[in-house]
């Protein structure tokens, strides 16, 4: 089979075996019935001409004595019944005395093969008279009544056909609702589950045991299938959020921060907006971890994220580049107030003092540099340098403090 | 005193036309009639039929010739012996009447009423003198009429599809 051709549905193939089943049996049906008929009424025929013969044959043996053709005539024209087309008297010399024969002959093809089937050759019948042989009356059959059986059986049939053809047509309606309908559900199910618009589509109930065996299986395989789908999903999100987030803050990573940074500073372009980019950097992070513990690093980094997070607004951005460095995006409109308001707040909360899972308690602060888009650049690369260097001038503005101290 | 009803079917005579009627050769209306007479016979029904019939003829006739062969289309033993012009018709089984005075006609008629006889005149045309078959005999055929009333005051039965032929189509 060819990838072109369209295959058949269902419905039309059942249809057409429908058709073709009682298409077969109605023809076969119809046939015999027509060829047991044909033999019945060859049967019939061929008696009823002897009948007929041997009636003429009685009502014509005194004409024949007599030698009376016009008597014969009269005994036996009322003999010329449908069926008979003509009855001859025959002398026993063999001339004939009398011929009756039948009018008005339809000449149409029914009646030409009745003829031929039936009637080829007319029956004889000897007329007895006192013991003897007197004469012969030879009747010829016609196939009129037979024609006729011919033509109401051919169009029986053909009503047959047409009522057979009705039966299938209405059958294959009904296969459509108790078969193809319920497929076509499931055909439907499996296909919009597949294209992922529905998480787990449910079949209506079928009327047919295999069918709905069919679709109970059907339900439940889709319902695995969504919940693995589901499972699949939460995998997939975790894992891209594990890749795109630091394990041990929850903060996004390097790669994502870039990529916000890049979405935002495309917006900010298209809408001709401006945006914060902030540094962050801890002052004393390394002594905190090598007097209290990798643990105590930790927490404080844990905690460093929680207050850099709780000073942003829900757009805004907060990611750990790595070690003790963290970055902030503060997303437009956004300017050089909010960079010094964040700034602020940010400096405010980490002047807090960290209680580690000791107990004890150590300060850290941030050194903070903001670039302003479009101000301080025109894209990431000039923006980060400049937040960098922002964040390194702060911290040397702050060692200079310290030292100054 | 009797009407005799004539029956005349055959449309080659016209109204009056016999209802049965043979063909005859030119010079064979000897033979024709006494076939014609045989078949009469031939589909007559005798209460006791005898054996040997005996046909009676009588009076003037013209075809007799061939009766003597006549037991051929009679389909049984035919005597015949002739009869005198009113003379006794004691033992015919078969009365064939020839020319004759109507006085010895009537008396011979009268003798056979209600007997088992078969009467046949040769020349009736009308076929109202009494008997029940009336030759017609033609120059080119030989015809006969029945008379249902002749027939229905004899003992001897005549075949139906004779009467039925000699029935008029239209049944009056």
């Amino acid at each position: 089979m060819s990838g072109t051709t369209p295959l058949p549905t269902l419905r039309r193939v059942l249809a057409r075996m429908h058709l073709r089943v009682t298409l077969f049996a109605v023809g076969l049906t119809g046939l015999t019935v027509l060829l047991a008929g044909f033999a019945a009424i060859g049967a019939y025929a061929g008696q009823n001409l002897h009948l007929i013969g041997r009636s003429a044959g009685y009502s014509a043996a005194p004409s024949i004595v007599f030698d009376d053709p016009v008597a014969a005539r009269q005994a036996v024209a009322p003999l010329l019944e449908p069926g008979v087309a003509g009855i001859a008297l025959l002398k026993p010399d063999g001339t004939v005395l009398a011929t009756v024969e039948r009018e008005g002959q339809d000449d149409s093809l029914a009646r030409w093969i009745a003829d031929r089937l039936f009637f080829a050759t007319p029956v004889d019948e000897p007329v007895i008279h006192l013991g003897s042989r007197i004469g012969t009356v030879r009747v010829r059959g016609e196939g009129s009544a037979v024609a006729a059986y011919i033509r109401d059986g051919l169009l029986g049939t053909l009503v047959c056909l047409v009522l057979t053809g009705l039966a299938a047509w209405l059958l294959s309606r009904r296969l459509r609702a108790d078969i193809v309908e319920p497929l076509n559900a499931i055909a439907d199910a499996a296909h919009s589950f597949r294209r992922e618009e529905t998480l787990a589509p449910k079949v209506p109930s079928a009327s047919i045991r295999e069918v709905e065996a069919l679709r109970i299986d059907f339900n439940a395989l889709i319902a695995e299938l969504g919940d693995w789908r589901q499972h699949m999903r939460r995998e997939n999100e975790t894992l891209s959020h594990k890749a795109s987030h630091d394990a041990l803050t929850g903060l996004p990573n390097r790669a994502l921060f870039e990529r916000r940074a890049a979405e935002m500073l495309a917006e900010a372009r298209a809408g001709e907006a401006s945006f914060v980019l902030l540094y962050a950097d801890a002052d004393s992070f390394k002594p905190i971890n090598d007097r209290h513990g990798h643990a105590a690093g930790d927490a404080v980094l844990i905690e460093t994220a929680t207050r850099i997070r709780s000073c942003l607004r829900a757009r805004d951005v907060a990611a750990r580049l790595g070690g003790d460095e963290f970055a902030v995006l503060l997303a437009a409109p956004s300017g050089a107030d909010a960079a010094e308001r964040v700034t602020g707040e940010i400096a405010a909360r980490m002047a807090e003092p960290f209680r580690l899972p000791s107990g004890q308690t150590v300060t850290m602060t941030l050194s903070l540099g903001a670039a302003i888009y479009p101000g301080d650049g025109q894209d990431l690369t000039t923006l980060i340098n400049r937040a960098d260097a922002a964040m390194y001038a702060a911290k040397g503005d702050l060692h200079a403090r310290q030292q100054g101290v | 005193m009797v009407a005799l009803i004539v029956m005349g079917a055959s449309t080659s005579i016209g109204s009056n036309g016999l209802i049965a009627e043979t063909r005859v050769p030119p010079g064979q209306h000897d033979a024709v009639v006494a076939r014609t007479v045989g078949g009469m016979i031939s589909y007559t029904r005798w209460p006791e039929p005898r054996p040997v019939q005996r046909l009676c003829v009588s009076g003037a006739t013209t075809y007799t010739k061939g009766f003597g062969r006549i037991g051929q289309s009679a389909g049984r033993q035919v005597q015949t012996q002739v009869v005198l012009p009113g003379g006794p018709t004691r033992g015919c089984d078969i009365l064939y009447f020839g020319a004759m005075a109507d006085a010895d006609r009537l008396r011979m008629l009268r003798s056979i009423r209600d007997q088992p006889v078969l009467s046949i005149a040769e020349a009736d045309a009308d076929c109202r003198g009494g008997t029940i078959f009336c030759l017609r005999v033609l120059p080119d055929r030989v015809g006969f009429r029945l008379s249902i009333d002749a027939a229905s005051r004899s003992t001897v039965r005549i075949d139906p599809r004779v009467l039925r032929i000699a029935l008029p189509e239209d049944g009056a």
